[in-house]
């Protein structure tokens, strides 16, 4: 399947292990980036006007290029400064009325604070199995650097890599 | 209307920014690359300049680094609008030498906002402070003072803020900022008419975004500068900067005496034992015979190592004065002074960083 990318491209920051990437995404029309992350054929994801930092120096850039595509199980988190970018779709296989609760999770290199919205519930790896799609949102997130707690990168809405978790707490409250 | 400079490679973010300041009064000047929008500031200095980050032939942040390296331009307040929004962008686009940064997207009224406070110091109407620290007796923290003053001005985001050090004696300003000065006052000498362009052209950008106008590394035998080039030095540099802070030598010299009768608050700075009390009595009579008003002297108590000294109500009942503000003892300013990194341009938590914020408060208050 191919989208047709007749969406605004939005401005998200791709967080590989070592490296920030800030580029435009081209996103399908009503889908955002959920949708292009989701896409079971494409193990790639195409961005345009692509600047790159090294993670230690996060605020310099070392390199532009016009095209980039990054392997999608590589990518650690995604921050989107509109949560409305990401264009999530509805947790499935649950009637109950979701809320909002705190999470702390790592993955490497950075460790990652926001909110989630689940039911009061829903044990942590029910919420990993029931979410739909191969990121978590993490909304208000911040992601801190585990070397330099110092160096910290926010975001309204933060895709984490399902994948790269390695540990995944949550607050029941 | 001030003439402001857009360097953005997105040329529909370039016509609505052109629009936003049109609307607020202001001429629009616009570069879509960062060659083309340095030789344009180069040829003719705008009031302000508004820079992308993300470009693809050269960053804002290498923009904002050869703006600042050239002396035509070194002044030019820099607002760097980016879509990278993170703490560490800030802090990039500030060490590159911007004066301010806000994160895309803007609203019209934020950026008109904005871009009056980055103008406010070049407006002819509004000049900036003077704040001269002096003490005719050395060893009291005279330049740790002023440069710690000036650090906490500018870590309060205040835009401009110049740092002048007048000794004849290798000052040691430059060595708190870990500045190895090519260009110093001394540059001024023997010249009979000093021009604005002169004098900003010996000013020396540190990263953080203060302005120095350094004394020379080794002392120097030619004779100091006049009274009257003092203060023109102090007008020319206050046209541009919110608060001009100047260490003043610790003699009565013609640079003293200038930049002591050009300051808006005269700080005079003291230790707490009795040779300073009796040095800061002298002073204040000195200062009342140059026709300087008591009400902008104030008293700064200093405590340069850790022994408990004489009580501050005892200073103060002594000299007839209330000691405005007391800077503790602080151990970590020996390894700032060896870094050449001062205390107040970090955010590490300590005494004198907290006493020093503490007092540019209040002089922002008062300004």
């Amino acid at each position: 399947m191919k989208f047709s990318y007749s969406g605004n491209p939005i401005s998200a920051d791709f967080y590989t292990n070592g490296y920030r990437i800030s580029c435009q995404a081209p996103t399908p029309a009503g889908g955002g980036l959920h949708a292009l992350l989701m896409d079971p054929l494409n193990s790639y994801l195409e961005v345009e006007d692509a600047y790159i930092s090294r993670i230690s120096n996060p605020g310099e850039i070392v390199a532009h290029y016009d095209r980039a595509a990054m392997r999608k199980e590589n990518i650690l988190f995604i921050i989107l400064t509109r949560r409305e970018d990401g264009a999530l779709p509805r947790s499935a296989g649950s009637y109950l009325e979701s809320s909002e609760r705190s999470v702390f999770m790592t993955v490497p290199s950075f460790e990652i604070r926001g909110t989630i919205e689940t039911d009061v519930k829903t044990a942590p790896r029910d919420i990993l199995l029931q979410l739909a799609g191969r990121f978590v949102p993490v909304f208000e997130a911040t992601a801190t650097l585990t070397d330099l707690p110092d160096t910290g990168f926010a975001g309204r809405l933060v895709l984490v890599n399902k994948e790269r978790i390695d540990a995944f707490c949550v607050s029941d409250r | 209307m001030a003439k402001i400079l857009v360097i953005d490679d997105d040329m529909n973010l370039l016509k609505m920014l052109e629009l936003m300041l049109q609307r607020a009064g202001h001429q629009a000047i616009l570069a879509a690359d960062g060659a083309e929008g340095i030789e344009m500031a180069a040829k003719d200095p705008p009031d302000l300049a508004i820079v992308d980050v993300m470009m693809p032939e050269m960053s804002g942040h290498e923009i904002c680094r050869q703006l600042r390296a050239r002396p035509a331009t070194v002044e030019i307040p820099i607002l760097i609008l980016t879509a990278r929004s993170q703490p560490a962008d800030r802090e990039a686009a500030l060490q590159s030498g911007a004066t301010d940064y806000m994160a895309k997207p803007v609203s019209p009224k934020d950026l008109a906002a904005k871009v009056d406070e980055l103008l406010a110091p070049s407006d002819a109407q509004r000049t900036g402070r003077v704040i001269t620290l002096c003490s005719l007796r050395g060893g009291v923290g005279v330049s740790t003072m002023s440069v710690s003053l000036a650090g906490a001005l500018r870590a309060q985001q205040v835009p401009n803020v110049t740092l002048v050090d007048l000794s004849p004696n290798s000052g040691h300003v430059a060595l708190h900022l870990r500045i190895q000065p090519k260009r110093s006052w001394t540059q001024m000498l023997g010249q009979t008419k000093l021009t604005t362009e002169g004098i900003r052209s010996l000013l020396i950008r540190h990263p953080s975004g203060l302005n120095l106008l350094a004394a020379p590394i080794s002392p120097t035998y030619a004779d100091s500068l006049t009274e009257k080039q003092t203060a023109t030095v102090a007008r020319v540099l206050c046209d541009r900067a919110n608060f001009v802070v100047i260490d003043a030598p610790p003699v009565l010299n013609p640079m003293c005496v200038g930049a002591l009768k050009a300051a808006d608050l005269v700080i005079v700075v003291m230790t707490a034992d009795v040779s300073s009390v009796q040095s800061v009595s002298s002073t204040m009579r000195a200062l009342v015979e140059m026709g300087i008003s008591g009400r902008k002297v104030h008293l700064l108590l200093n405590h340069t190592n850790d022994l408990a000294g004489l009580p501050k109500a005892a200073v103060e009942r002594a000299l007839k004065r209330p000691i405005s503000f007391v800077v503790p003892y602080d151990p970590g300013q020996f390894r700032a002074l060896a870094h050449g990194a001062p205390l107040a341009l970090g955010d590490l938590q300590s005494p004198l960083v907290d006493a020093v914020q503490r007092m540019a408060n209040t002089i922002k208050k008062a300004a």
